[in-house]
């Protein structure tokens, strides 16, 4: 009897480990913005460590549990797109700038939602609401901006078969959507066409 | 009054219940055995408190607040809307085929239409309704943009059934986007702007046909070929159907009034739909007598 018991714990735990997993999300993307010209800034770009290693946990089923890493996105996405907005763009270790930084850009997420659809045909959808906080060299916040994005992905009866991918590429689409306007923000607020 | 399951209030959670008093509600306590009630009333701070199932009575004293200018919050009585400008409707179209997803600019743009004339029957008699043209470039399009920018972030985090209730009356959060307002209003004449959006989702006759054969076709065999190669991927979310799903297929929109003076948000509403085809301007219509059934 303790036999069995242990054999049957033991495949409960085995089952439940290899469901447990991380997307592997893919790169995150170059955003085209139209017509944009850098500020003449040199910004920080700050993201507190729990920030940075925030991820999104989301139970598919009793056994499997997918988990998104949302905040390794976060940075890359904003390490790859924040130069087409100021002139230089450096790590930046707190909200008040370094030596040779004229401000610093804090993005967060305010919320994320995904839909992982059962049955697995239907649309894989994802919402996140970003926001970044800019700060001026006394480490002054001068400018905060909320933006929504939202992301659907889908391979119609086939897309059981690439959940993972597509729960991964409504999640991209979705923070690339709120990224896109937040960098649009940046690039057209007052209070740092403004900033000295 | 609304219901937390948590002490704090975190940004856009999901409350068990929202609704203005007396309230009528069997609640769940939960593993925990408590919960948070919340009052709130416009231009007094919320008010919240714990209780468990043991709790009889309560009794939550409401302050007044101020706004930054020395004024008390939600005095200022709104006056009639003499003309609106309605931006959008903008909706996406996804088209669900049996193998592929794709966006129709066509259909989007269609529905919009319709969706345009159905708001202005709603609003016949109380209000003008012109449309904003849509910038395709310049400052005008950074106006546009600023603005649609807040209010959608308004309508996603902003809980419709309070909004009437919340302490302060909520506004644009940036500088660009209440500018913005206050320009567009200027130019047009207009007390407000309706922003409307929201997306659509259609399953087209191959999805649909795919569908049928799963399910009649659908052995222990090929189930059991379908899952292991799903699982030789790595992927196993390869299951058949055991929830419903969340929103398979539908029209989901989204409003919002915003006054051009300020920048406040004077209403907000959601809801979801059976799709719309662009040219059923009777089921148009309904959807938005629906959708605009809580605006005063």
């Amino acid at each position: 009897m303790k036999k069995r018991i242990l054999v049957g714990t033991l495949l409960v735990l085995t089952v439940m480990t290899a469901a447990a997993f991380t997307l592997k999300m893919p790169p995150p993307p170059l955003i085209e913005l139209k017509g944009a010209t850098p500020w003449a800034f040199a910004a920080g770009l700050f993201l507190p460590k729990e920030a940075q290693e925030y991820t999104y946990a989301l139970k598919t089923s009793p056994f499997d549990k997918m988990t998104y890493p949302l905040g390794e996105q976060t940075v890359g996405l904003f390490e790859k797109n924040l130069p087409a907005v100021f002139k230089s763009v450096v790590r930046a270790e707190s909200p008040k700038p370094a030596q040779g930084v004229d401000l610093v850009v804090e993005p967060s997420i305010v919320k994320f939602e995904a839909v992982v659809p059962h049955p697995a045909y239907n649309p894989y959808t994802a919402t996140i609401v970003l926001r970044v906080n800019v700060y001026d060299r006394e480490g002054n916040k001068i400018f905060t901006q909320t933006a929504t994005g939202n992301g659907q992905s889908g391979k119609g009866m086939a897309s059981g078969f690439k959940a993972q991918s597509l729960a991964a590429e409504a999640a991209q689409l979705a923070m690339a959507d709120a990224a896109k306007q937040i960098l649009e923000a940046l690039l057209a607020a007052p209070e740092i066409k403004d900033y000295k | 009054m609304s219901v937390r399951l948590s002490a704090q209030a975190e940004p856009g959670e999901v409350r068990q219940v929202s609704g203005t008093t007396p309230l009528e509600k069997v609640l769940d306590f939960g593993k925990a055995g408590r919960l948070w009630l919340e009052v709130e009333k416009r231009g007094y701070a919320p008010s919240s408190v714990e209780v468990t199932p043991d709790t009889k009575t309560i009794t939550l004293p409401l302050e007044r607040i101020g706004t930054k200018d020395g004024r008390e919050a939600g005095k200022a009585a709104a006056p009639p809307l003499r003309k609106v400008l309605l931006v959008g409707p903008e909706v996406r179209v996804t088209l669900r085929r049996f193998a592929k997803e794709e966006v129709s600019a066509d259909q989007g743009s269609r529905l919009g239409s319709t969706l345009a004339d159905a708001v202005r029957a709603c609003y016949s008699g109380r209000a003008d309704v012109e449309l904003l043209p849509v910038a395709q470039d310049g400052e005008e399009e950074s106006t546009q943009k600023a603005l649609w920018r807040d209010t959608r972030t308004s309508m996603e985090l902003i809980d419709p059934v309070r909004l009437p209730y919340l302490s302060e009356a909520p506004r644009l959060e940036t500088r660009s986007g209440r500018d913005a307002a206050r320009k567009l209003g200027e130019r047009f004449g207009a007390d407000a702007i309706l922003v409307v959006s929201g997306r659509q989702t259609v399953e087209t006759g191959g999805m649909k046909v795919g569908k049928v054969a799963l399910f009649a076709a659908g052995s222990a065999a090929s189930y059991a070929a379908a899952y292991s190669a799903a699982m030789a991927r790595g992927d196993s979310l390869f299951v058949y159907p055991v929830y419903l799903p969340a929103f398979s297929q539908g029209l989901l929109l989204q409003a919002a009034l915003v006054r051009c003076g300020d920048g406040e948000v004077l209403w907000i509403n959601r809801g979801v739909w059976s799709p719309v085809s662009p040219d059923d301007s009777a089921e148009a219509a309904r959807v938005m007598k629906e959708l605009f059934s809580s605006l005063q």
